[in-house]
Parts: C-alpha cells; structure tokens; sequence
C-alpha cells in the first residue's frame, strides 16, 4: 500500500506532522520450495514468513529532537481523507519502531521512520484498513 | 508417473525426490572389529544394503489433513509391517523394500498452505 499525502498520522496517540508518503510493504521473510524427479521446475512454493514493513516520510521545517526510538512499540494509525467521506479511509497497526533517517536535498530535509508491523498472531493481518467503499 | 509403496501413493501431496543411499562392496575396518584401535587393515563383508531415502513435502490444505497424510505414512513404517515394492516416479521399482523410518525436516510450515519436510527411509534388509 502507498499513501501519498495522507491526512493524519499518529503514532501512540502523538500526531507526526508533516508527512508526506506513507509505503506499507508486505514480503516474504522465508519462501519454502519443492522440486519432484520429474525435472527442472519447481513445482511447490508457499510464503511461510511474512513482514509487513513501513516507512513515514515526514518533511522537516526545523530542529527535530524528538525522533521515536527504536524499539518503540505503538500504534500507527493513518487517515488517508480525499476530501470525500465515502473514500475515507483508516488504515491502523500495531508497530516497532526500526530506526530513524535524514536525507537533504537542498533546504529541503526528510525524515524517514522505518517500522515493522506486527500481529497479535501469527495467522492475523497486522494491517486493517476501515472505511471506503 | 506418481510414486508409490505397496502400490500406495504415499507421498504424492507434494514434490518429492529419490535419494539412493551408499552401494557397492562393505569394506569393515579390522580395527572396529577387533575393539583394538592398533589393529590395522580393513575386509569385505558382503555389500552394503539397498537403502533408499524419499526426500520431499507434504502439503496438505489444513493441519488435520496433514495429520492423515502422516498417519498414513506411519502405518507403513511401523514395526511388524510387510515388505513390498518402491517405485519412483519414472517407474523404477524396488523389491522387497521395508519402510524403516520417516522423519520431519523443521517445523510444519503454516502459509497458503499448511506443509512440512521430510525424509523417509526404506531398506531392503539382508537376513
């Protein structure tokens, strides 16, 4: 999932202003595959690990000297708003903070918080989306 | 050609591949024999026994029905079980084999399907 200017993002409850791009990407994080005799081609092959991984782009006008720290544990709620109330949508999970990173481009600079979501259980989507049509 | 054992397709829910453990003449060494590590020299006892290993996947679509596809397995790997024949996938057999053990490769493995690992061995056992 891509969200390009979403409305508003919290993180436990604390509003992140600024954000600009919000990716919520899914993986496998271990692939089991089956070969038979019967030649070359693998024949079997399943997502048995999966990580949904997200990053928050967040323009930064000034000083930022309260980045979350990783290993934090919170919910990431998203409202994604096109201005529509039938396309509203929020989208919410549960994450761990992975780390913080700038980046520049002339005056211009970005913060990027990279989590991973995790679930209550193991056969549970972490992400839920609410709302929309 | 799906494979089978006593004319069972045993392990057809998923991929699986034919291993043929070591063949040729046994050479023993003198020294295991004897108990007396100073005893140098080895001789022939016959040749190896014909083991084969099935190394494969088991692929079921919830995890009771892999509970019977290994159920079915361990009913033909118990003590007491008869002999029969093996047959691969391109139709090679083998006579006589006894199915000694099966043994799980890691954890079953829960995706779109629910899966596990293993390997099964057979042997034609010498008197």
């Amino acid at each position: 999932m891509l969200v390009i200017r979403p409305g508003v993002v919290k993180f436990g409850g604390i509003e992140w202003d600024g954000v600009v791009r919000v990716a919520i990407e899914s993986s496998s994080a271990e692939m089991v595959e089956q070969w038979d005799d019967e030649g070359p081609n693998l024949m079997f092959a399943d997502s048995t690990r999966r990580k949904t991984s997200v990053s928050v782009f967040q323009a930064v006008e000034g000083d930022d000297l309260l980045s979350p720290d990783p290993g934090a544990e919170s919910v990431l709620v998203v409202e994604v708003d096109r201005g529509n109330d039938a396309d509203a949508k929020v989208i919410s999970m549960k994450t761990v903070v992975q780390g913080v990173s700038y980046s520049f481009s002339g005056s211009r600079s970005t913060r990027l918080i990279r989590l991973v979501a995790v679930s209550t259980q193991g056969n549970i989507d972490p992400v839920s989306v609410i709302g929309g049509g | 050609m799906a494979s089978s054992f006593k004319g069972q397709n045993l392990f057809g829910s998923g991929g699986h591949r034919f291993v043929n453990r070591r063949m040729g003449r046994r050479v023993v060494s003198l020294s295991a024999v004897s108990g007396d590590p100073s005893v140098p020299g080895t001789f022939e006892s016959g040749d190896w026994e014909v083991w084969v290993e099935v190394r494969g996947r088991l692929v079921a679509s919830s995890d009771s029905a892999l509970w019977s596809l290994r159920d079915n397995i361990l009913d033909e790997a118990k003590f007491g079980v008869s002999a029969g024949t093996l047959r691969d996938e391109q139709g090679h057999q083998w006579t006589g084999m006894r199915f000694l053990t099966y043994e799980e490769v890691g954890p079953t493995q829960r995706g779109r399907e629910v899966s596990v690992g293993y390997v099964a061995v057979f042997g034609r056992q010498t008197a």
